[in-house]
């Protein structure tokens, strides 16, 4: 047999006993907690993971490095017992963390930490696909969600329309609009920092240019939501509540696209920025000098 | 052995384990019925008759409501004191807790989705020897009906709020072996707007409920308390 032959069927062997694992949890999670805002990127992540996989499959061959059981086995054992109690006890939660920690294990034990170090962009993407607690995203999301609806009243309200808010509480009109916690938008924070992950690293950012990308996520995500309840309120205002939740249930994808779009745009652009102004103030210098 | 062999070997080794935990996994937790606090009847287990409390046959619940899952028993009493005042008793319990998708349906959702604003959320502990109980106590408002609300969770075997301490005592069990998913839901709520002297008459029903039963018994419905724990031992 010859090698190529051998090391596929290795591969192979590896998938097949994960996926009789862990696919029962998939087909699960597929079914409820994935149809989630906050969780709907998790399938499309566990595609972009399998064609790093593919990427990297010179790695597939164990690599002229030293292997390190100890912490491998640890890692392995320590992760099939919390997959064993997780799936048992039907916790997606610690079943997906399981995932991780077996995972990294078998990289210790394929290649030592030369495998982790190689593959460290798979690992900080499946830290991703863990369910986010509701209380978690809740308390995160929430004092957002606040500052959103008082935006939005304030502008409406400067531009002369009846319009008042209490907390979350929308009073536009004869209307009253509950601003939940689905409609602001803002659960999808966590899909759009995976997006701007996954794109820093096709693009091959630099440091500077990732950390730029990634403060640039809440504004441009407040930003958009902010938009999408100004046209939801002005439109319950002029066309009545039902245009209003018309647009309130298309709305959700075309923000989410828009923030993503310009998010990409803006990370562009900001480096420009600085190195004109940068450039323009070294030239400065040399013409006061 | 070459460095392929043994790789080959590791292989097989790695796809061997993980399809044995898969084995053991994917038969769901069995509760064993010789362990008292599994098998519950909440019907039998909550007395018609506890203290100076009466369970008074309510024109409300004639239709017995069913239980919606991950709950699989409902229970909805009302009960009357001997003194004129009345309260509403609610359990609902999930064999099968489940993870986070179905975690605990708060009493403070319930009341929002039939309209009601949550007015005051505040947490207290009612203490008992060999009672430690966390409460938390809700308003709920609708136009002018006043809901005076006292709940606690039991997950596990431990009395516990929403939150980090339901997720603790989650993983403990989960980790340390115990009965991670099974779960319930206990309130008791009244109608009036004398918030302290209402609150005050749920911890009578709650200690008088508690007093009535057996300790096994009352360990299903309070938890295990955790100084109890050390000197049972």
């Amino acid at each position: 047999m010859n090698t190529q032959a051998l090391r596929l069927s290795m591969v192979t062997l590896l998938l097949g006993s994960w996926l009789i694992l862990f696919g029962p949890l998939y087909l699960r999670l597929w079914q409820t907690h994935w149809q989630e805002e906050s969780a709907g990127h998790v399938p499309l992540l566990g595609l972009v993971i399998l064609a790093l996989l593919w990427q990297q499959r010179r790695l597939w061959i164990p690599p002229h490095q030293p292997i390190s059981p100890l912490p491998g086995c640890l890692l392995f054992i320590s992760g099939l017992w919390l997959a064993h109690a997780g799936i048992q006890h039907g916790m997606p939660l610690p079943a997906m963390m399981a995932q991780l920690l077996v995972f990294a294990g078998i990289l210790l034990l394929w290649g030592g930490w030369f495998m982790v170090r190689q593959l460290r962009f798979v690992l900080l993407l499946l830290l991703f696909t863990l369910p986010v607690p509701p209380y978690l995203l809740y308390t995160l999301t929430a004092p957002l969600k606040s500052l959103l609806s008082s935006w939005a009243v304030g502008i409406l309200h400067e531009a002369g329309y009846s319009i008042a808010h209490h907390g979350v509480m929308i009073v536009l009109d004869q209307y009253r609009l509950l601003l939940a916690d689905a409609c602001s938008g803002l659960h999808s924070l966590i899909s759009l920092t995976v997006l701007a992950l996954i794109y820093q690293h096709l693009c091959r950012y630099s440091w500077p240019q990732t950390l730029w990308l990634l403060l640039l996520i809440l504004p441009v995500t407040l930003l958009c939501n902010l938009i999408r309840l100004l046209i939801l309120l002005l439109l319950t205002h002029s066309q009545g509540i039902a245009q209003g939740l018309q647009w309130h249930s298309v709305s959700g994808l075309a923000t989410f696209a828009l923030s993503g779009l310009l998010l990409l745009a803006l990370s562009h652009v900001g480096p420009h920025v600085a190195a004109t102004l940068l450039s323009s103030r070294l030239k400065n210098r040399r013409r006061s000098s | 052995m070459s460095p392929f062999v043994q790789r080959l070997t590791g292989c097989v080794f790695i796809s061997a384990s993980l399809i044995v935990t898969a084995w053991q996994s994917h038969t769901p937790a069995v509760y064993e019925p010789s362990k008292p606090s599994t098998i519950l009847d909440l019907a039998t287990l909550v007395p018609a008759r506890l203290g100076q409390w009466q369970q008074t046959p309510d024109q409300h619940l004639q239709a017995p409501m069913a239980p919606i899952p991950p709950y699989t028993q409902l229970l909805e009493r009302i009960y009357h004191h001997s003194s004129g005042a009345w309260i509403m008793l609610s359990i609902a319990y999930g064999e099968q807790q489940l993870g986070e998708e179905l975690q605990p349906h708060r009493p403070e959702s319930c009341y929002q989705a039939q309209g009601f604003t949550i007015t005051r959320s505040q947490d207290t502990k009612l203490q008992q020897p060999g009672i430690q109980l966390p409460i938390r106590r809700l308003i709920a408002q609708r136009h002018q009906r006043h809901e005076l609300i006292s709940y606690w969770l039991v997950q596990g075997d431990q009395a516990v709020l929403p939150g980090l301490s339901r997720l603790a005592a989650q993983w403990q069990a989960l980790l340390l072996g115990g009965h991670a998913s099974h779960g319930m839901v206990i309130r008791i709520s009244s109608l009036g707007s004398h918030a302290e002297a209402t609150y005050r008459q749920h911890d009578r029903f709650i200690l008088d409920l508690l007093n009535t039963l057996s300790t096994t018994e009352r360990m299903s419905l309070a938890g295990r308390p955790v100084p109890m724990t050390k000197e049972s031992l």
